[in-house]
């Protein structure tokens, strides 16, 4: 049992609700004055589902979904800078490829679909450069390998390639298995995947072939205790430690060196099964600092300090949304936490905005991701225990999406991407910041060009 | 009719009455404001109708005659006739023969020997007696039938308005010539083939004649022996054969004399394309259905005025059929082989054939020259006051990518008139000329600023300078236009603003001046760069200009005065300065100090001299709005009637004044004193206000500074001014308009003062057109906006073919009030105002760019209808590229609807609840007006501006004088969004990250706008609405560049969303 139960322990949960109920309504003002996103860009090019979304560089993002294509916008105004056609099925999976060190290429972006095919595209034109077919499966997710020298594709195999697509080695799992949904790297050219409620490590090795060329081959290392239910999320905490959250409600924490479990985060002390729906599944997870794991938890987040032996509680928002939280993450370089949801909102939260005065002094490049965010020192973050946990406040909650918002980037000052079931791409921006930037393009235009146009 | 009528002419009070012109004089306003004295003052001043004889009747008649075009002709048989008119029915209350025969009675043909190509000419008559006018165009049509090849005719323009033909001579003139070139060369060409055809029948004939001379010869020598009679005859025969060759040979030399100097005439590819396409056109349709081609005719009625409104299907079939016979003519098409007749050589001219009209002379130059017409008549009948407006506010299309719009509605344009090249500013050629031509320029009293004090430490230097007017080191530059309108300078001094570009009138202080500034020398160096203000209150340069009993400058006098002046003008609002064509070193330096100064007073950081100078600027601004006199306001001409509109309610000041210029300017000077609430001695308040008119441009002008008392400012007429008196007097000769210099001085060309007119309510013509005629005119706008759909588009006008015809689907305000109507924006919107309450968060969302959504249910469709049109006024938009009006939708809405959809009605669904069709992300972002439930749940609106003109439902009665308010309200605020334009947005201010947290970067910059905002008066809510404007047209600026190569319908626009609280009204 956890030390966390107690705080999830059921029992008082239908009070907190119509408690948490009533303190959006305060806290959330009519006017958001602190919402940093006022001005709203809508990409609608998607005609289904949008999933994905991937960071290319500062200016360019791509966007992929159910509709079998892959969009690759400009961040500024929103300009379709490509349309990457040709799956023939959902796009399931986004990888960015950096270029060889020796090559003037732009980045690879490799798509990965359930028509079992990957295809490698070149961003700046938006090229297909190759179809790799040999994964012969549905493809699920796509990891990068070796500072991006080979890459690793999971479905119902996996397979490893190289830069150049071709394909070194394959696993062929066992067709009972449940396909392979999630695929983190960890150190030692390891792969940890989850599939369903397993996890099975795998490694990917070089053999030295009878012709004396180098070869890949992967092998299963170790298949991990089990998760009562399926696994969500898998997120790398450090080299040390990487964790699992599962839609029951668990967090577990695994060493990556002997591949153990080191501690459980446990929210539920009764289970909750399909019958109703999972409320506290851990939908997404990310981490700072190597310490700090925020999880969506059900319609709430937690962040936990997860630093070894001194594992604590440090933010619980219960009733964060009305429905499950599908993503989590920080935007504005750590000032905001960001939690999309299925209800189609994207709230904001962050310090109480009086609490900004304190940290006028301190230069906020210099502090750290949770020191932004909470306004606090790490002396006072190492403070906070469970009983007096650190709550942040609501600052705005974008509206704009039709139906669940699946994901969103952080672009920091550009502003925020999300995407969502209802094939909408939406930027959110800061108008401030937008006419500040719109002056400087038409002091552009009109100063230094000849004339008007 | 002119003679006719003579009787009741003398039976007629003089149509020179000082007294009955003095009932408009009162009001101060420019002639072209007046309603037409003669006529009107007769109807008005006459008791009931009882009372009137049928001079009256007549008069009546006359007056209410609708502008018309006529085409009249000398024929040789008949003399002068009418030919058409335009409309068909139009004229029939005045003697069109009698009218002819006054329009014809000249003779501008030359006279010289053989051949040769006339000149055409123009003249403007007039009848007093009549009060009728006709702009007249007289030229020559060759016909190889007719006396000497010649058809005289003339087109003619006739008004009941003399007014309206002399502003619009030039215009006119124009057009007339370009009807007359397509007639002239249609008819050309088909002269040129007559002749040609001629030509070959004339050799056939004298191959027949020789033919029949060497028979007869053969017939000689083969004869049995010389007959006296039958030689005779034979003899005579011969003689006459020879005389027949000897005319065939005449004819012929005389005929290729034509050709040599008709044919290199014939040159116009162009035009000749065009005829070509319709030919081309025409004929085609021949072929697919060839029963009608054989109809197919060029008669009159092909040409009837009313297939302008009907559809296209009845223009084809309104063909006439009356004279099949009559085939089309055709230019180009290759004719099957002519084959030439014999000539008859006896007889030289037969007068008994009838002459061949109008469409066979010219052929397809008829039908285009008529179409020309057609468009002129449907220009030029709407009032001159109209015209006058969309003249004026024609040159804020211009460029098109900084126009804001209200409902389809110029109203603003931030870059009209300005030109940025590189970093130095100036006026295009094309503005300048715009502006000058407009005779807007005005010279102020130059005023004193610290700067130049500075710079004119004593009477001395001052004069030293004056003398050493071309010393390099006061380097400047005068665009001299033709009308001799000198503009600014610049000198050490001066610092250019890159970033504001503005044309301003600057004020040059004669700090020393002595007192006794009688003479133009003297006064001189207050002399003035005479650019219409941008900034500057306009209003106030009005009195400043009416201050001045005495004297004008002369043109090069006030040059050098300019020249000389200008090296103390100094420029550091962050608004500042234009220099026309200037010679100075572009100031970048000058730039950055300008802006950063803008900056630190931004930011409240240490008061250098420019900031106490824009602070005293502020000061000023809010004075000047905290009375609404002396608001300030952009570039318009118009400003002055928009604060008179404001006037108008709160203190009729003109009502009274008096006719005699004299007694108004005093009048006006003591107003300005009132109003600058400075108080104190004459001249310095006057210079108070002189300052602050520089400060407008300038920044200049602490008012502590110590000038001399006895300064007083002097108004001078400028050039333009002058000449224009000058030339409005020749011009209006002999007609009944009576105006004294000082009056069209006073009164030049400011449009919306008749707006003001209208919305007191004094002057009702406006709405007197005709709700019909305006759909006409609607339809055929929209007929050539959409010209692909449309089966046979030489019936419509071609955009090229009017003069200021709406581009892009824009309009001024001439033509919206002119035209008001169902469908129209703004149609109903005194019905709205007046039906529904609480309108404030509606109006204040629309102009913010917060979609407005008006709720009913089916039935009410019409309400919502008319809600959503008659709220289109207030919707700014830039160039019009999509809809961003629905009127009524029955689809659920959805978010992405919102970055298109502005205004829209919406359907509520009996099966549906309103949350299935509006989704709560789009609730949060839009404003609802439920009809039914009379209920409005939107942003409470703080502000002040919207209070202005909503108060004002009860004032008004008609749409037309509430779309006039409106209008000149809205352009305030594109005044205000025109300073913020470029002094924040342009400025250095606007382009800095304030830093790097978003949150504070917000604060910051938000408080740098709200300072700006205030000091143009701006407060609350009401700086959104500026702002907006400021955002909208940047945006549109942007797009081209941004999106250069991406398909218009994938650009993406930015959608803010200000998710103020939502409060629930009732409306």
């Amino acid at each position: 049992m956890s030390m966390l139960q107690r705080i999830f322990g059921s029992s008082p949960k239908e009070k907190e609700k119509s408690a948490e109920t009533q303190v959006w309504a305060n806290t959330l003002e009519a006017e958001q004055p602190h919402n940093p996103y006022n001005e709203l860009l809508l990409l609608h090019h998607h005609s289904d589902i949008v999933r994905l979304l991937l960071k290319i560089d500062d200016r360019r993002f791509v966007s992929a979904g159910d509709d079998n294509k892959a969009v690759i916008w400009e961040v500024q105004y929103g300009r379709k800078l490509a349309t990457l056609i040709g799956h023939s099925h959902p796009i399931t999976s986004l990888l960015l490829l950096e270029p060889r060190k020796d090559s003037v290429d732009d980045y690879f972006l490799l798509t990965g679909s359930s028509d079992k095919q990957i295809k490698v595209w070149d961003v700046e034109s938006g090229q297909c450069k190759l179809t790799l077919t040999q994964h012969a499966s549905s493809v699920r997710c796509l990891v990068s390998l070796m500072d991006g020298e080979l890459f690793c594709s999971g479905g119902e195999h996996i397979s490893v390639w190289n830069q150049s697509g071709a394909l070194l080695s394959s696993y062929h799992r066992k067709p009972e298995e449940e396909d392979i949904c999630l695929m983190i790297a960890i150190t030692n050219y390891r792969l940890v995947t989850a599939a369903d409620k397993d996890l099975v490590v795998y490694s990917v090795i070089s053999v030295v072939t009878k012709d004396g060329s180098d070869a890949k081959e992967i092998i299963k290392v170790r298949r991990l205790p089990s998760h009562r239910e399926a696994i969500h999320s898998v997120v790398v905490i450090s080299d040390s430690c990487f964790g699992s959250g599962s839609i029951d409600g668990t967090i577990i924490l695994w060493t990556a060196h002997n591949l153990l479990p080191a501690k459980q985060f446990n929210t539920v002390s009764e289970y909750q099964g399909v019958t109703k729906g999972f409320p506290y599944s851990v939908q997404s997870l990310f981490c700072v600092q190597e310490r700090y794991l925020f999880a969506a938890i059900g319609t709430g987040f937690c962040v936990f300090d997860v630093a070894p032996g001194k594992e604590r509680l440090l933010v619980r928002k219960l009733e964060a949304h009305y429905s499950k939280i599908s993503h989590l993450g920080f935007a504005c370089e750590g000032v905001y936490l960001v939690t999309c949801s299925e209800d189609g909102s994207i709230r904001i939260w962050g310090r109480p905005p009086a609490d900004g005065a304190d940290a006028e002094g301190k230069e906020l490049l210099t502090m750290s991701p949770m020191e932004r965010f909470t306004g606090m020192s790490d002396i006072e973050l190492l403070q906070i225990n469970e009983d007096k946990v650190w709550s942040p406040q609501l600052l705005g909650e974008c509206l704009g999406h039709a139906g669940t918002v699946q994901s969103f980037l952080d672009y920091d000052h550009e502003g925020l991407v999300s995407c969502g079931a209802d094939g909408l791409v939406i930027i959110w921006k800061n108008a401030e910041m937008q006419k500040v930037r719109r002056n400087q393009t038409v002091q552009e235009i009109l100063l230094n060009c000849d004339g008007i146009v | 009719m002119f003679g006719e009528y003579a009787q009741i002419a003398t039976y007629l009070p003089s149509t020179r009455d000082p007294s009955g012109a003095g009932d408009y004089s009162v009001s101060g306003l420019p002639p072209h404001l007046l309603p037409p004295p003669p006529i009107a003052q007769t109807q008005w001043a006459g008791g009931g109708p009882g009372r009137r004889g049928r001079g009256h009747e007549f008069l009546d008649s006359i007056n209410s005659m609708d502008d018309f075009v006529m085409v009249a002709e000398f024929s040789e048989i008949e003399g002068p006739k009418p030919v058409l008119t335009i409309p068909k029915d139009a004229g029939s209350n005045i003697d069109q023969n009698a009218l002819s025969v006054k329009l014809m009675a000249v003779d501008h043909q030359t006279s010289s020997e053989g051949f040769s190509i006339s000149e055409d000419t123009q003249v403007v008559l007039s009848d007093d007696e009549s009060g009728v006018s006709a702009f007249v165009h007289h030229f020559v049509l060759y016909d190889n039938q007719a006396r000497g090849f010649v058809r005289p005719y003339c087109m003619v323009f006739i008004s009941s308005d003399i007014r309206k033909i002399i502003m619009f001579y030039e215009e006119l003139s124009s057009q007339f010539k370009r009807a007359a070139r397509f007639l002239k060369y249609g008819n050309r060409l088909l002269f040129v083939k007559d002749l040609e055809r001629h030509l070959q029948d004339l050799e056939h004939t004298k191959g027949y004649l020789l033919n029949q001379v060497s028979r007869m010869r053969l017939r000689d020598t083969d004869g049995d022996g010389p007959e006296s009679d039958q030689s005779k005859s034979r003899n005579s025969a011969e003689n006459e054969l020879y005389k027949g060759l000897q005319n065939i040979r005449q004819s012929t030399t005389e005929i290729r004399d034509i050709l040599s100097i008709l044919k290199p005439l014939l040159h116009d590819q162009r035009l000749e394309s065009r005829f070509r396409a319709l030919e081309e056109r025409a004929f085609h349709r021949g072929n697919e259905d060839a029963a009608r081609a054989e109809k197919l005719s060029l008669q009159e009625d092909w040409f009837a005025d009313n297939v302008y409104s009907e559809s296209t299907t009845n223009v084809a079939l309104s063909g006439s059929l009356k004279e099949s016979s009559i085939s089309p003519v055709s230019l180009f098409k290759k004719a099957p082989s002519h084959t030439p007749l014999l000539v008859e050589t006896k007889k030289a001219k037969r007068f008994n054939s009838p002459l061949r009209g109008l469409h066979e002379l010219c052929s397809w130059g008829a039908k285009e020259g008529l179409r020309k017409l057609r468009c002129i008549h449907e220009y030029f009948k709407k009032d001159a006051m109209v015209l006058e407006i969309e003249k004026n506010e024609s040159r804020l299309m211009d460029p098109a990518s900084s126009m804001i719009l209200h409902g389809q509605c110029v109203t603003s344009n931030v870059l009209a008139g300005v030109s940025m090249r590189g970093s130095s500013l100036c006026l295009s050629e094309d503005s300048t000329s715009i502006l000058l031509s407009a005779d807007r320029l005005r010279r102020w009293p130059s005023i004193a600023s610290d700067d130049t004090l500075e710079s004119f430490k004593s009477v001395d230097s001052y004069l030293s300078i004056q003398d050493d007017e071309n010393a390099s080191l006061y380097s400047f530059a005068s665009n001299n236009s033709s009308q001799g309108v000198t503009t600014s300078a610049s000198g050490q001094d001066f610092m250019s603003a890159p970033t504001s570009p503005m044309t301003e009138e600057v004020a040059f202080p004669p700090q020393t001046k002595p007192p006794s500034n009688a003479t133009p020398v003297v006064s001189s160096p207050s002399a003035p760069v005479a650019m219409p203000g941008h900034i500057t209150n306009q209003d106030l340069q009005n009195q400043n200009a009416e201050f001045s009993p005495s004297s004008s400058v002369d043109p090069p006098k006030a040059l050098n005065c300019s020249a000389s002046a200008s090296q103390s003008y100094s420029s550091s609002s962050p608004h500042v300065v234009k220099v026309t064509h200037s010679t100075s070193k572009p100031n970048n330096g000058g730039m950055t100090e300008t802006a950063s100064h803008n900056t630190n007073t931004s930011f409240g950081s240490a008061e250098t001299s420019t900031t106490q100078k824009l602070s005293s600027l502020s000061e000023r601004l809010q004075d000047q709005n905290s009375d609404s006199r002396l608001q300030i306001c952009g570039d318009k001409e118009d400003q002055k009637v928009l604060q008179e509109a404001s006037d108008a309610e709160t203190k009729d000041n003109s009502a009274g004044s008096p006719d005699s210029g004299a007694s108004k300017i005093a009048e006006i000077f003591h107003q300005a004193v009132l109003d600058d609430r400075q108080g104190g001695e004459l001249s310095r308040s006057n210079s108070e206000t002189c300052s602050n008119v520089s400060n407008g441009g300038a920044g200049v002008a602490d008012k502590s500074g110590g000038r001399a008392p006895s300064f007083v400012p002097l108004a001078v007429m400028t050039p333009a001014q002058q000449i224009r008196a000058a030339q409005a007097k020749k011009r209006s000769g002999s007609n009944s308009l009576s105006s004294s210099p000082e009056k069209m001085v006073d009164s030049s060309p400011r449009s919306l003062d008749r707006l003001r007119l209208e919305l007191t309510g004094s002057f009702k013509s406006i709405a007197s057109s005709s709700p019909a005629q305006t759909d006409d005119s609607w339809c055929d706008i929209e007929a050539f906006t959409d010209s692909t759909c449309n089966p046979f588009p030489a019936y419509t006008p071609s955009p090229d073919s009017c003069t200021w015809k709406p581009r892009h689907g824009v309009y001024t305000a001439g033509d919206v009030i002119n035209s008001i109507g169902p469908g129209r924006p703004g149609y109903g919107i005194h019905e709205v105002l007046t039906t529904y309450t609480n309108l404030h968060s509606v109006v204040f969302s629309l102009m913010t760019g917060r979609t407005v959504l008006v709720v009913g249910s089916a039935k009410m469709e019409l309400e919502v209808t008319k809600i959503v049109t008659a709220l289109t006024i207030f919707l700014p938009d830039t160039k019009r590229k999509q809809h961003s009006v629905v009127e009524w939708m029955n689809r659920p809405l959805k978010v992405t609807d919102l970055t298109r959809i502005r205004l829209a009605g919406i359907c509520r669904s009996e099966k549906r609840s309103l949350d299935a069709t509006i989704p709560t992300a789009v609730k949060q972002y839009s404003t609802l007006m439920d009809v039914e439930r009379r209920m409005i749940l939107g942003p409470q609106y703080q502000g002040t501006m919207l209070n202005s003109v909503l108060q004002q439902k009860k004032s008004f009665r008609t749409d037309a004088q509430h779309v006039a308010l409106i209008h000149s309200w809205l352009m305030e605020i594109g005044n205000k969004a025109f300073i913020f334009y470029h002094s924040f947005c342009l400025g250095e201010a606007g382009g800095l990250t304030q830093s790097h947290s978003i949150e504070k970067h917000r604060e910051q910059y938000n408080t740098t706008i709200c300072s700006l905002m205030n000091r143009l008066g701006v407060r609350d809510h009401d700086i959104t609405i500026v702002e907006y404007l400021a955002e909208k047209v940047k945006q549109s600026q942007l797009e081209p560049h941004v999106w250069t190569g991406v398909d218009k319908g994938s650009i993406v626009h930015p959608l803010t969303v200000s998710s103020r609280g939502s409060h629930t009204f009732r409306c």
